[in-house]
């Protein structure tokens, strides 16, 4: 510790007006009379919901950002916010997903509120869930409000930000491919019914694109705060690095529709899954 | 980074049944009454509106008293219940989110400080840096240096171990540390 932090700290102690017995006799008075036309106390009840819910949430928000990040369109995706303007809202949304499934959840907080604040209902919900896990129920219900409030603002649907042609992949049912175009389209309203879908058919471990996987590794460690701001933004060469990890997949073969990334043998399950999901098995796909 | 945020402190009682609810909540009120105020005073910046949360707060606890007394970890039920009051009052009033800024006007070291204005600037770097920990670590910063808690009696307040408040407070310091550290300004630039 050097000497600097540990001497502001010792000088941090604020001054207490004390709190006497007196007052706090005085404030139970006060309860009681505020309680005394109020009904008894409910007969204890078991587990809590609101556990629970946060727990959900949680699940939901890595089954959410697994969605966004294994999306055939993630690294296209991802590369919008490469741009020499300002990042777009989607590609930011795209990073603070990776970044939550790394663990790095202060930096996936920082572009969820960017993307929201340009007005991405998906960021928005994440940013809903982020804050129901950790039990910021205040945080919450803001970003619900946010999200429903995107929702409201928005022309009626238009995915034009991360389209791809409509190619269905043989192993993933209709209402699979369904869910998944809904939750990375503009329309959140469909994201808890998406979510719900994708954890009830979530039976055995989805292979991630190899190259996904290595982006996945790759972003939290280039990720990092620097500079005078504090930003979590990415080093140097970030930029060079992401291209030339993605470009192996941008360059589909002409009339051969865009599956699963070939380019390596399949990778053994264990290999192949979400960072997150090795170093926590319970939340593994199945 | 991922931290702990329900850890039940090993050998804590189960809250029983053995007295009426209102006496157990009675006993409840008395124990905790005076660490929530300072803590809501610290973010509400006065004792009235801080008397109001904690008013609010135990009201809430006291309707969900069988939440609280079936719950692994009431005190930390409790602490959570009595801190979303506390956001909620500072919604309410200003739609801001807790800050801790003006407390910089009310540190121990400003009454003897030989250079007061320097003594203020660097009370308001530091808690303008605490804006950027996490809700845990703010809270164990709170407790442990501005109002000189030991590690126990952080842990009795929040209801985690001891254990749990000595990683958020490392944490917390080394974060800390990376904004206003040494070939830093103490307004946080280099």
């Amino acid at each position: 510790m050097t000497p600097h932090i540990t001497e502001f700290l010792s000088r941090a102690r604020l001054v207490t007006t004390p709190y006497t017995q007196e007052d706090i006799d005085a404030a139970e008075a006060r309860l009681h009379a505020r309680l005394r036309n109020t009904a008894a106390p409910p007969p204890p009840i078991p587990a809590v919901p609101e556990e629970t819910t946060e727990q959900e949430a949680a699940q939901n928000l890595q089954t959410l950002c697994e969605t966004v990040v294994t999306r055939k369109t993630a690294l296209s995706t991802l590369d919008t916010f490469l741009t020499p303007q300002l990042p777009e809202p989607p590609g930011a949304r795209v990073l603070g997903c990776i970044l939550q499934l790394a663990e790095s959840e202060e930096n996936a907080r920082f572009w969820w509120q960017y993307a929201a604040g340009a007005g991405d209902p998906a960021a928005s919900y994440c940013l809903y869930l982020h804050h129901l896990a950790l039990g910021e129920h205040g945080e919450a219900d803001w970003w619900h409000e946010q999200t429903e409030r995107i929702q409201s603002a928005l022309p009626s649907s238009d995915d034009s930000t991360d389209a791809e042609p409509d190619i269905k992949d043989d192993e993933v049912p209709d209402a699979v491919s369904d869910a998944l175009h809904a939750v990375t389209t503009s329309d959140a309203s469909l994201l808890p019914t998406a979510l719900r879908v994708l954890g009830a058919l979530k039976t055995e471990p989805a292979p991630v694109p190899a190259v996904v996987g290595a982006v996945l590794d790759y972003v939290p460690a280039a990720v990092g705060a620097i500079g005078d701001f504090e930003l979590p933004l990415p080093a140097p060469g970030f930029t060079d690095h992401i291209r030339t990890l993605t470009k192996t997949t941008n360059t589909p073969a002409a009339g051969r529709p865009r599956l699963r990334n070939r380019l390596q043998a399949r990778p053994r399950t264990t290999g192949s899954l979400i960072a997150s999901a090795r170093r926590h098995p319970s939340w593994c796909w199945g | 980074m991922t931290e702990n945020r329900s850890h039940t402190r090993p050998g804590a009682e189960p809250m029983t049944q053995q007295q009426p609810p209102d006496q157990a909540f009675s006993a409840f009120h008395q124990m905790k009454r005076r660490r929530y105020v300072h803590y809501a005073e610290t973010f509400l910046h006065n004792r009235h509106d801080a008397e109001e949360a904690i008013d609010s707060a135990f009201e809430q606890l006291y309707l969900s008293w069988g939440k609280v007394l079936s719950s692994d970890n009431p005190d930390g039920y409790a602490w959570t219940v009595m801190r979303n009051k506390v956001t909620d009052h500072l919604r309410a009033r200003n739609r801001r989110p807790p800050l801790l800024d003006d407390e910089a006007f009310n540190m121990v070291a400003l009454r003897d400080a030989v250079d007061p204005y320097g003594q203020i600037t660097e009370s308001l770097a530091l808690l303008r840096a605490m804006r950027q920990l996490t809700e845990r670590q703010l809270d164990v910063m709170v407790m442990t240096y501005l109002h000189g808690l030991n590690a126990t009696q952080v842990a009795d307040a929040l209801g985690i171990t001891s254990a749990t408040v000595r990683s958020p407070v490392r944490h917390a310091t080394r974060r800390l540390r990376s904004i206003l550290g040494p070939d830093r300004t103490m307004e946080g630039r280099r």
